[in-house]
C-alpha cells in the first residue's frame, strides 16, 4: 500500500495523538521520536487485503473524528496534540461498535510504532528486573530527538542466504 | 503460461508443514518411503527469525494475524505460516487427548481402531520422548504464572504447571518470536530436520492450489512459487504423487484446497473453535511479564467448559490492551512490568463453515457463538478478574465493551457477571481450530474415513486438525500429532504390505 502525501500527515497526526508528545508526566515520545508512517505501513502491508481495506478506512474516519464528533471542524492534523488524545479516547470508550474498533485498529499500529522504538521501550518498564533498567536497554532521555523518522529494521535481510524456494 | 519451476515426484506428497504434515512426513520417512514436503511460507533459521515483534510477525504469522472470520462482528483466527506452521509461533503446551473426547469419538463416529487407546498412548509417549515434553519448572514460571498459581491456592482452583515441550527452556517468553535457545521442540527445529534427514525433501514458498485427482485417484499436486518477499507468484510448481496426497494445511486451508480440487459435501462444515479472551491486571509489585515462560500455568475448568492460562504479552501487545488514549494511558506506559496477563478459552459449542473465497488464497470463514458460548466466557472472565483481586491486584482490565474498562474493587466483578455480554463487546481471537473435513465411519456425516483417506477420492488422505471430528477444549497439537502419527504409521504399514 502506498500513502498519499495527505494520507501520511494524517497517519502522523492521528498516531501521534495516541501519546502526545506536549503530555506532562507519564511515557512522553520526544518530537520525532517514533517513526509511525514506517509502522502502519508495515502492519497494513503485511495484513490480508481486506484488512488493509480496513485500515485504511479506519484512518479516514478517525482522522476525520473531530467534525463527524462535532468536536472541530478539522482533522485531526487540525488540533493540538492534547485535543487528538481527548478524541482518540472517547472512541475507544464508545458503546457502539463501529467507532470503538475502528480507533483500536488504529491504536494497534500507534503501540507497534511506539514499543518497537527501542528508547521508548526502555522508558516503558517492560525489561525492567527488580526495579533496575534491564541491561541491554541504553539509557534514551539523555539522547537528542532524532531528527528525522527513524527506519524501521530491514524486514528480510538475508534473502540469498536462505533458500526460501528449494 | 506461468513458466514451470519445480517438478518433483515422490511416494507421499504432503501439503503443509505445522503439527499434522510434519508429523506425517517424520513417520512416513523413517518408514523409508519417499516424502515431498510442500509449504507456502518460508523456511527460516532460528538465528534469522527477528526478535523485534513487528518484522516477527510479519515473517512468520498469516497476515499479520489480521485473517478473520466475516460478518458483522470479525474476530482474528491466528495461524502461524512457515516451516513448522503454527507450532513455530506457539506456546509449545502439550495435553493429551481428553478421555471423554476419545470415547465420544469412538462412539460416535466409529474411529476405534483411530484412537484405540493402547496405540494412542503409544503414540503420545513417542512424541513426548521426542518432543523434550515436561512440566514447565517452578524455577522459569515467571511471576505472571505464580500469580495465578497463587490465586488457585486462594480460590481453591485445580490449578497446574502447563506442561510444555521445551525442555531448555530459559523463560524468555519471546515463544512467538521462535525460540532462540530451540529450547522449544516446534516442527521446524524437530520434525522437519528429522524428516530431511531421513530423506524427505522440502519446497518451501510453494502454495499448492489444487490436488490432481485422475480416475477417482489423487496423483499430485500443483500450485504456485511465491517470491519470499512480497508472495507474488514467480512460477508453477507441480509435484507427482506415487502413492498418495496428504493434506495437512490446516483446518483454514485444508477445506479450502479441497473444494477447489472439486470434492463437496461437508468439506467445510462443522468448523469448531476453543477461542480466548484475556484480562489484564495492575499489580503493586513488579511482575515483568517479559520473564519467564510464556505460559507457564493452567487452570482447568473442564466441567465448566473453559481453562485459564497465564499468557505473557509483549509490549506492542500490552500497550495495545490497555485502555484509552492520552495522558491516563501514557501513564499507564511506564509501568509496564506491573501488569500480569491471563486467558480464558472456551470450549464453544457453536458450529461455524469455511468456503473458499474469491481471490487465489483466501476463505470466507463463519462463525458466529452461541448465547451459551458467550455466557461461558462471561462466566471465566469473571473468575479471572476475582482470581486477580483476591492476589492484589489494584486494577483490573476486563476488556469488555459497554463496562466499565478499570475495576478497582471485587465487588466490582458482579457487573460482569450480571452483564448481557454481546460477540460485540468481547476481544475474542481463535488460535484453537477443529473440524472442516471430519473423520468418520459413515460417509454420509464425514469427509474421511478411520483411517483418514477421503471417502470420495482414493489416495487422498488429510492429516491435520480438520479431521477432530469435536472441539477437545484443551490446547490441541499433541492431539493432532498423535493422531496423525497413529494414521500415518498405519498407512506406512500398509504400503509395505501392499509391496
Ligand atoms: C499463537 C498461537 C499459539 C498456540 N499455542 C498452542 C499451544 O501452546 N499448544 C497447542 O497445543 N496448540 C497451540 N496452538 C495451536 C496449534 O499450534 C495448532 O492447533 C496446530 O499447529 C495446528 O496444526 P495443523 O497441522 O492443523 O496446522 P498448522 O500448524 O497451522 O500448519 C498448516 C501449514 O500449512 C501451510 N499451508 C496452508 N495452506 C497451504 C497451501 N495452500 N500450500 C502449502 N502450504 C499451505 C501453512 O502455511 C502452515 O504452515 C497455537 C496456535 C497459535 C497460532
Ligand atoms: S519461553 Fe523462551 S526460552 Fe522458553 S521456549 Fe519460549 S522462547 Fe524458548
Amino acid at each position: 500500500m502506498k500513502l498519499l502525501s495527505i494520507e501520511h500527515r494524517l497517519v502522523r497526526a492521528t498516531l501521534e495523538g495516541f501519546a502526545p508528545t506536549t503530555t506532562e508526566g507519564g511515557l512522553v515520545p520526544l518530537e520525532g521520536e517514533v517513526d509511525y508512517v514506517s509502522a502502519f505501513l508495515t502492519v497494513a502491508n503485511a495484513s490480508t487485503d481486506r484488512a488493509r481495506i480496513g485500515i485504511r478506512a479506519a484512518l479516514w474516519v478517525v482522522a476525520l473524528a473531530p467534525m463527524w464528533m462535532g468536536v472541530a471542524f478539522a482533522t485531526m492534523a487540525g488540533l493540538s496534540q492534547a485535543k487528538r488524545a481527548e478524541v482518540l479516547d472517547r472512541m475507544l470508550n464508545s458503546s457502539s461498535f463501529l467507532p470503538r474498533e475502528l480507533a483500536l485498529l488504529i491504536k494497534i499500529s500507534a503501540a507497534f510504532a511506539l514499543m518497537s522504538t527501542r528508547s521508548i521501550r526502555a522508558r516503558s518498564g517492560y525489561d525492567r528486573r527488580g526495579g533496575k533498567p534491564a541491561p541491554h536497554v541504553e539509557p534514551v532521555l539523555a539522547r537528542p530527538a532524532a531528527k528525522k523518522p527513524r527506519a524501521l529494521p530491514v524486514l528480510f535481510p538475508d534473502r540469498a542466504s536462505n533458500p526460501g524456494v528449494a | 503460461m506461468a513458466k514451470m519451476m519445480i517438478e518433483d515426484e515422490a511416494d507421499f506428497v504432503i501439503i503443509g508443514t505445522g503439527a499434522g504434515g510434519a508429523t506425517a512426513a517424520r513417520v512416513l520417512a523413517a518408514a523409508g518411503l519417499s516424502v515431498v514436503m510442500l509449504e507456502e511460507g518460508p523456511q527460516l533459521r532460528t538465528d534469522e527469525r527477528p526478535r523485534e515483534l513487528l518484522p516477527a510477525m510479519q515473517q512468520s504469522m498469516r497476515d499479520f494475524g489480521t485473517f478473520t472470520t466475516r460478518g458483522a462482528h470479525p474476530f482474528p483466527l491466528l495461524q502461524g505460516r512457515m516451516v513448522g506452521g503454527s507450532t513455530a509461533i506457539n506456546s509449545g503446551i502439550i495435553w493429551r487427548l481428553p478421555e471423554d473426547v476419545r470415547l465420544d469419538w469412538i462412539d460416535r463416529f466409529g474411529l476405534d481402531e483411530l484412537v484405540e487407546e493402547k496405540g494412542l498412548e503409544r503414540a503420545f509417549d513417542v512424541i513426548e520422548k521426542e518432543l523434550d515434553v515436561v512440566e514447565t519448572d517452578e524455577q522459569i514460571q515467571g511471576n505472571n504464572a505464580r500469580k495465578m498459581a497463587e490465586a488457585a491456592r486462594a480460590l481453591g482452583l485445580p490449578g497446574r504447571a502447563i506442561h510444555r515441550n521445551s525442555r531448555k527452556c530459559e523463560g524468555r517468553g519471546e515463544c512467538l518470536q521462535g525460540c532462540a535457545l530451540e529450547a522449544r521442540q516446534s516442527m521446524d527445529v524437530s520434525y522437519i530436520p528429522k524428516a530431511i534427514g531421513d530423506g524427505a525433501r522440502l519446497h518451501a514458498m510453494c502454495q499448492a492450489s489444487r490436488v490432481l485427482i485422475e480416475g477417482g485417484r489423487a496423483v499430485g499436486v500443483e500450485g504456485w512459487v511465491l517470491d519470499r518477499d512480497t508472495r507474488k507468484n514467480l512460477g508453477r510448481f507441480r509435484v507427482r504423487a506415487r502413492r498418495a496426497v496428504i493434506v495437512a494445511a490446516s483446518v483454514i486451508w485444508t477445506p479450502v484446497l479441497l473444494r477447489r480440487s472439486g470434492l463437496s459435501g461437508l468439506v467445510g462444515d462443522r468448523l469448531q473453535l476453543h477461542p480466548g479472551s484475556a484480562v489484564v491486571a495492575r499489580f503493586p509489585e513488579p511482575i515483568t511479564m517479559g520473564v519467564g515462560a510464556t505460559q507457564a500455568y493452567e487452570i482447568p475448568m473442564r466441567d465448566r467448559g473453559f481453562k485459564i492460562e497465564s499468557l505473557t504479552l509483549p509490549p506492542e501487545m500490552l500497550a495495545t490492551r490497555l485502555p484509552g488514549a492520552g495522558p491516563a494511558w501514557q501513564q499507564m506506559l511506564t509501568e509496564l512490568d506491573h501488569y500480569a496477563q491471563w486467558a480464558g478459552l472456551i470450549r464453544m459449542r457453536a458450529h461455524g463453515t469455511v468456503r473458499p473465497a474469491f481471490g487465489q488464497h483466501d476463505a470466507d470463514v463463519r462463525y458466529t457463538p452461541g448465547e451459551r458460548d458467550l455466557r461461558t466466557m462471561r462466566e471465566a472472565l469473571a473468575l479471572i478478574c476475582r482470581m486477580m483481586f483476591t492476589v492484589g491486584a489494584t486494577e483490573v482490565f476486563p476488556g469488555i465493551a459497554r463496562l466499565p474498562q478499570v475495576l478497582r474493587h471485587i465487588s466490582e466483578v458482579d457487573l460482569i457477571e450480571q452483564a448481557d455480554i454481546k460477540q460485540s463487546d468481547l476481544h475474542m481471537m481463535a488460535s484453537h481450530l477443529f473440524g472442516t473435513a471430519v473423520a468418520g465411519r459413515d460417509s454420509a456425516t464425514s469427509v474421511v474415513g478411520p483411517d483418514l483417506q477421503c471417502h470420495d477420492v482414493r489416495d487422498l488422505y488429510v492429516m491435520d486438525a480438520s479431521v477432530f471430528p469435536t472441539n477437545l477444549g484443551v490446547n490441541p497439537q499433541h492431539s493432532i500429532m498423535a493422531v496423525v502419527f497413529r494414521a500415518a504409521e498405519r498407512l506406512a504399514n500398509s504400503q509395505a504390505i501392499a509391496a
